[in-house]
């Protein structure tokens, strides 16, 4: 389980490279990617910010947690703090098991949970010059009930 | 009693400086939090953010102690 913060690019195929594992069958990442619109206006750079001192704890209790609703092998969170520029990396999931069901699962589960509980902010910067924080994340989550986890 | 209080997002913006450290004598965090909330015009209500003592979430009524680190953290919006 593996949690940090960084104001460095985000490089997946490193990430990846410290989940290796030969007992785990499936990985699955997700990236999240500064897009350049949001809500009819042209975004031209975020700014995260971040509680720091409270960020890990909150990220290590959802990597439990979603260890063992999925019996995962390994995990890990990796997002970006300060400012960033359309196509940059913002956040990276990264999460392997034994089988490949559990890794999509834990990996939606994860980021949906990372955007509505670690301590963390954006703001978007508008061509025209002027900026707003976010204030909420209408991020098309999936009713959490379609996320839990059946064995048939 | 002192307590420090931390700013972020908006509300960082808004005080226009990340953290202070105020004398207070009410000890509920509501209290505090409508003295900054009216000097900084903050646009959320008590019950829109949540609450931190000391680098721990922690429930809106906890009673604030002298040298107690407290932050209002407004709705998150990573990822």
């Amino acid at each position: 389980m593996h949690f940090s913060l960084t104001d460095q690019a985000i490089e997946p195929s490193a990430l990846r490279k410290t989940l290796l594992s030969l007992s785990a069958g499936a990985y699955c990442s997700y990236e999240g990617w500064v897009r350049d619109h949001n809500e009819g206006k042209t975004v031209t750079a975020l700014h995260y910010h971040g509680y720091a001192q409270l960020a890990p704890a909150i990220a290590n209790t959802i990597l439990q947690e979603a260890q063992q609703k999925f019996s995962l092998e390994g995990a890990a969170i990796v997002h970006r703090m300060g400012p960033l520029t359309t196509g940059d990396i913002a956040v990276w999931v990264g999460v392997t098991a034994h089988h490949r069901g559990d890794t999509f699962l834990a990996a939606r589960y994860i980021i949906d949970n990372v955007k509505h509980r670690l301590p963390i902010w954006k703001k978007e910067i508008y061509s025209d010059g002027t900026h707003a924080w976010i204030e909420s994340n209408h991020c098309g989550c999936a009713d959490p009930a379609n996320l839990e986890h059946h064995h048939h | 009693m002192k307590v420090t209080v931390l700013y972020f997002a908006q509300l960082a913006d808004l005080a226009d400086k990340p953290e202070e450290t105020l004398e207070i004598s009410d000890s509920s965090p509501a209290a505090l939090y409508q003295q900054v909330k009216q000097r900084y015009h903050f646009p959320h209500t008590f019950t829109q953010l949540q609450v931190a003592i000391n680098h721990e979430l922690s429930a809106h009524q906890t009673a604030l102690k002298d040298g107690d680190t407290i932050a209002f953290l407004p709705p998150m919006t990573g990822g």
